[in-house]
């Protein structure tokens, strides 16, 4: 039974389930607890102990049907480093109970099974890898509080790293109190650092195929660029417009339904990013600096009208950095009219953001600043 | 007391015994609140609205004859009100009594004693005299620093004073916490509590609480009323009817008269069974067009 709850906690851990050492010893001390030993007891009781979430019950349902009735798998000969893991573990506390071969079988399987990893880390470690555009509603006001909540958690961290660089004189000031000595510099002046508050300028395509994926995505910048910078967001479809104003931080979700009933993004309704950057060139490029970066939110699905990268390699030369968001995975960029192949060369990072282990990983190679 | 010895050897012992104290609980609520006794570990219970976390507690407290010492979670909720206080006015009167003949010393060290203390639900759950049973409700509503706070105390059962010290328990209370999952609670606090997730009951548990709250109640029209509440909820509503409101409606069935779930019902539903315009309407509609009554099942 020992084996069994260790290898238990073994497979949740991997499919992502946070589950301590205190707890596998609660289940443990609960099973021996326990008055009769029937299997819905035993799974009633070790569920209680080990996860502490509703998203996880179904991880949890997997990993002990794995754990627990099949208690003599076939040894498994590739056993990687995971099981080699395991083996220590379950060695070390491992009672009498069960044969030898048995043991080792239950133990190999976390890293044995090559199959098996991805069948616990892609489904179910909570809904960080549910793909935006599939989500069910109920789950999508969820996913929105994880996006937030990554957001901050990340706007935090860039806050650090950003104190750091070193005190530079400032000759100026430096000069100027010298005087009042005499020429002789007793006071020393420091050149005051600016607080760094990059401007982040925000393409997104409003087109039809963008909809379900644009409220992470906002809620997402919002959240995240909000709290150390400027944000402002244009739409288009084939035109492009400003539309910060109509996106209230506090209720994205709201404010993109609100914006499909807006016109003035859309003349002939094909998308066209050709035409966008084209007005962003026209009517922004002055504003742009090196602290300004832009994100460019869209499939580059550009219905075979002009790519416009001209337009692109100017507002690269200009701002601080460019970088895409394609809800498409890689798979098929440049496939049909996707342009993306295309565009990809004049950014600085393009990623496929299907969801939110994806955009975590977007934020995380960012450097704003 | 014999028959409490006898009740909770089991988790079937403990289905009987919250049965008689008003609770109908199944397999899964017992076995879990009976490893939580077992294991003397706080119980954490998340789950929609209105399913009972509350009314475990309750009747968990009334079956083993404990005080219940119930602590309300509201947002800005901080130690003075949930922990322990110092009795100021006490102190300054102690203080002014005490003028005369003594120095200050002295009288720093009797006023920080426990006789000043006032007592919070935290603190006063583990000092009780006999075993008690701690509910803290809604723990998702305060933010995370408060629940910092209670790692102490659900771990090892004690509390801190800085003036005095360690207060220990005497006897380590039943705690029940409960959260409506708006927002995640923090690994520390889950990883010293058991974890129990009630959802709404099945047809048979739903109509086994009816039948209990309302012992006159016809069969057929419990369960009609349990199979119309059952697929209430399947219905895209912004909030679905709990427990409480299910009987809610069934009183107010009984009180109009009706013995049987018709229009008359669905309308006394609109009130009783839903809270939000939007959603009334929307059953309303549905029941409307939909093979929902009793008369039109033929």
């Amino acid at each position: 039974m020992t084996e069994n709850v260790i290898l238990l906690a073994n497979l949740l851990r991997y499919g992502g389930a946070p589950v301590s050492t205190p707890e596998v010893m609660d289940s443990l001390a609960a099973l021996a607890a326990l008055p009769s030993y029937d299997l819905p007891t035993i799974r009633t009781v070790l569920k209680s102990c080990l996860i502490k979430d509703k998203d996880l019950e179904s991880l949890f349902e997997r990993a002990f049907a794995d754990a627990f009735q099949h208690p003599h798998p076939q040894p498994d000969e590739g056993g990687g480093i995971g099981s080699a893991g395991a083996h220590g573990d379950g060695g070390g506390r491992g009672g009498g109970s069960g044969g030898t071969s048995g043991q080792g079988g239950d133990i190999a399987r976390p890293g044995g099974e090559a199959a098996a990893v991805p069948e616990y880390t892609a489904a179910d470690s909570g809904l960080l890898n549910v793909p935006f555009l599939s989500a069910h509603p109920g789950v999508k006001q969820q996913m929105l509080a994880v996006v937030r909540e990554v957001a901050k958690k990340m706007a935090s961290q860039k806050g650090v790293k950003t104190k750091r660089g070193s005190k530079r004189p400032d000759f100026r000031r430096l000069w100027r109190n010298s005087l009042a000595a005499g020429g002789v510099p007793l006071e020393l002046a420091w050149r005051e650092r600016r607080e760094n508050k990059p401007r982040v300028y925000i393409i997104c395509d409003l087109s039809n195929s963008m909809y379900g994926y644009l409220p992470f995505f906002l809620e997402f910048v919002f959240s995240f660029a909000a709290m150390r910078g400027t944000v402002r967001v244009f739409g288009f479809v084939d035109v492009l417009e400003e539309i910060t104003s109509i996106i209230d931080p506090l209720n994205v979700e709201k404010s993109v339904e609100m914006l499909s009933a807006r016109a003035g993004v859309s003349r002939r309704g094909l998308t066209d990013y050709g035409n966008a950057f084209k007005g962003f060139y026209r009517k922004h490029r002055e504003e742009l600096t090196r602290r300004t970066y832009i994100v460019v939110l869209g499939d580059a699905r550009n219905n075979y009208f002009s790519a416009g990268t001209d337009y692109l390699r100017e507002f690269r030369a200009r701002a601080g950095g460019i970088y895409w968001l394609n809800p498409e995975d890689e798979k098929s960029w440049g496939t049909g009219d996707s342009y993306m192949d295309v565009y990809a060369p004049f950014c600085d990072g393009a990623f496929a953001c299907e969801n939110i282990s994806q955009l975590k990983k977007f934020a995380d190679s960012l450097s704003l600043g | 007391m014999m028959t409490e010895k006898t009740d909770t050897l089991s988790p079937e012992g403990l289905i009987e015994s919250l049965g008689r104290h008003g609770y109908i609980c199944d397999d899964n609520i017992a076995t879990v609140l009976f490893m939580a006794e077992k294991l003397a570990k706080p119980l954490l219970i998340e789950g929609p609205a209105g399913v009972g976390k509350t009314e475990l507690a309750r009747a968990y407290s009334d079956f083993k004859d404990r005080r219940l010492i119930r602590l309300q979670c509201y947002e800005g909720l901080d130690e003075t009100k949930a922990i322990y206080e110092w009795n100021y006015k006490k102190q300054l009167l102690y203080i002014q009594a005490e003028k005369e003949n003594s120095n200050w010393q002295d009288i720093e060290g009797d006023i920080f004693t426990e006789q000043f203390l006032l007592a919070r639900p935290l603190l006063d759950s583990i000092t009780s005299p006999e075993p008690a049973v701690l509910l803290v409700d809604e723990l998702d509503k305060v933010d995370q620093e408060f629940e910092a706070m209670l790692l102490e105390l659900l771990g090892d059962w004690q509390i801190t004073i800085p003036e005095i010290g360690t207060i220990r328990a005497r006897h380590a209370p039943a705690v029940f916490l409960t959260s409506n999952r708006s927002r995640e609670l923090s690994e520390a606090l889950k990883r010293r509590c058991l974890y129990l997730y009630i959802d709404y009951p099945t047809a048979e548990r739903e109509k086994e609480i009816v039948l209990k709250r309302f012992p006159g109640i016809e069969q057929e029209l419990a369960s009609r009323a349990v199979q119309f509440v059952q697929k209430t909820r399947s219905l895209d509503l912004r909030k679905a009817p709990s427990i409480a409101e299910t009987l809610d409606w069934v009183a107010a069935m009984l009180l109009g008269g009706l013995n049987q779930v018709d229009r008359k019902a669905v309308e006394l539903a609109g009130s009783t069974l839903l809270k939000h315009h939007h959603d009334i309407e929307l059953l309303l509609e549905k029941s409307r067009t939909g093979r929902w009554f009793q008369d039109d099942r033929q």
